[in-house]
């Protein structure tokens, strides 16, 4: 009976290690097989409870916002209805100089999921692949910049918002005359995270309240999404540059639902010239086409479906 | 005991549930106690170490679903608090209130300090926040839970 009972025992311990290492190794594995375990789990085990956190996301917004909506509606409509002898100017200009229109950006909506004891400036969009999402899209809400997409499965994404360690966006005062790197500055505690903004000019004099906006530069974010306020100066290097802290558009804990930035769809007039400069010369073997090789990439690195939405709008 | 094992298994898997619901369905986060611990930590204590061991990586593994820089981490975590739990049956008896919140804290906080040191973290200030500010006061509010719902649903059954 002792002797069972010790193998029983023996069983137990055995097995309990045999997990953990199981666990460890599941933490050394590459992270594309992490990504599809994760995915796996969240579209089998996991699925009611997504779908209950989607759906409970869209019902709070319709209901519980519905108020706030509202106002944010009526002054949307008295911006628009004042500027519309602008947007007809706008449009004759443009007429006259024989400019093209500017494509819209595409966004696709989703709630902001933080489940369980994940890293505290990582969530969740569910919105993936299959919706268009690439990683490095810029995540932004209502108010501005949230954070920016970091890997994609097929219905959902993990991001990261502006208080990761990692975080840089390219930035610039309203009037384009002050540019800078901003980048997280994080506290003791989570609530004391705000924005630096770093490698400006050592002459800039930003005042506190100053708006900052993202630049453009690189293509990951649009250009003129706002990042936050000026609250202060954090560092001067003398004679050199200045670091200024900056207090965020976008508090990452309320944020419950946010737009994913698609970018805006391929140009195939503006990305052609690129594409012929770098293309061999036609051979009568390929009958002028291009190689895959050779093609340019599409705007924002998305893929070729890109396109599509725009010739539609074009048509 | 027997007739114990079958309540706290419910009471586990009503846990369970309870957790995705509200952590994940309804992304109250941290506004929900920790559930997931306080399932292996009610099934510890009335398992064999090996179910214990089992239970604590299926739960850690749901829990990884959603995190994507640490996978493997929960699982590890609550795998060694539940292995540990179903120890410490062995070692220590009673179900007094007191005790119960002590198993209880520790359980939690243990339970975070091994994910925080798993996850590899290289953020030490956020370290030092977790451990000895937010990791208490989880660990408090999940033993208070704790103590609450094995007075509601398995205060009776150690009854003769």
């Amino acid at each position: 009976m002792q002797g069972q009972d010790n193998g029983a025992k023996r069983i137990d311990v055995l097995v309990a290690l045999w997990l953990v290492v199981l666990a460890a190794i599941l933490m050394r594995l590459p992270g594309g097989a992490q990504d599809a375990m994760g995915e796996a789990l969240r579209r089998s085990a996991l699925r009611p409870f997504v779908f209950v956190n989607t759906t409970y996301a869209q019902v709070r917004m319709a209901v519980r916002d519905l108020d706030l909506l509202r106002a944010r509606m009526d002054s949307l409509l008295s911006r628009t209805t004042a500027q519309r002898t602008l947007a007809l100017e706008n449009l004759q200009l443009r007429g006259l100089l024989e400019l093209r229109e500017s494509s819209p950006r595409r966004y696709v909506t989703t709630p902001v999921i933080r489940a369980g004891t994940t890293h505290p400036s990582a969530f969740r969009v569910s919105a993936g692949l299959d919706d268009g999402v690439r990683p490095f899209d810029a995540v932004v809400t209502e108010v501005g910049l949230l954070g920016q997409i970091q890997r994609a499965g097929a219905r959902s994404a993990l991001a990261y918002d502006w208080s990761h360690p990692d975080f840089r966006v390219s930035a610039m005062t309203t009037d384009g005359r002050v540019h800078g790197f901003v980048m997280a500055d994080r506290g003791g505690f989570r609530e004391q995270d705000r924005l630096l903004l770093d490698g400006t000019a050592y002459l800039s004099d930003l005042e506190p309240g100053t708006q900052l906006v993202t630049t453009g530069r690189g293509g990951t974010y649009a250009r003129g999404i706002l990042v936050g306020w000026v609250s202060g100066v954090a560092d001067t290097r003398a004679g050199w540059s200045k670091t200024y802290h900056v207090e965020p558009a976008v508090q990452p804990g309320i944020a419950a639902y946010a737009f994913v930035d698609l970018g805006e769809p391929a140009l195939p007039g503006l990305d052609a010239p690129a594409a012929a400069d770098e293309a061999p010369p036609e051979s009568p073997d390929t009958g002028g086409a291009v190689p895959d090789g050779a093609r340019p990439p599409e705007a924002g690195g998305h893929g070729a479906p890109e396109a599509a939405p725009f010739e539609a709008a074009r048509r | 005991m027997s007739s114990a094992r079958p309540r706290t298994g419910r009471l586990a898997a009503a846990l369970t549930v309870a957790h995705l619901l509200l952590r994940v369905g309804l992304g109250v986060g941290d506004a929900a106690p920790d559930l997931f611990a306080l399932a292996v930590l009610f099934a510890g204590r009335s398992m064999p170490m090996r179910h214990a061991a089992m239970l604590g990586f299926g739960l850690g593994l749901l829990q990884d679903g959603f995190a994507p820089q640490a996978f493997g981490a929960s699982a590890l975590a609550l795998t060694l608090v539940a292995a540990t739990a179903s120890w410490t049956r062995q070692v220590f008896v009673g179900d007094s209130a007191a005790f119960l919140a002590a198993y209880f804290f520790l359980g939690k906080w243990a339970l975070d300090l091994i994910y925080w040191l798993a996850f590899g973290e290289r953020d030490w200030a956020a370290f030092t926040e977790h451990a000895l500010i937010a990791g208490p006061l989880a660990a408090l509010y999940a033993a208070g839970t704790g103590v609450v719902l094995h007075w509601l649903f398995l205060r009776s059954s150690k009854a003769p």
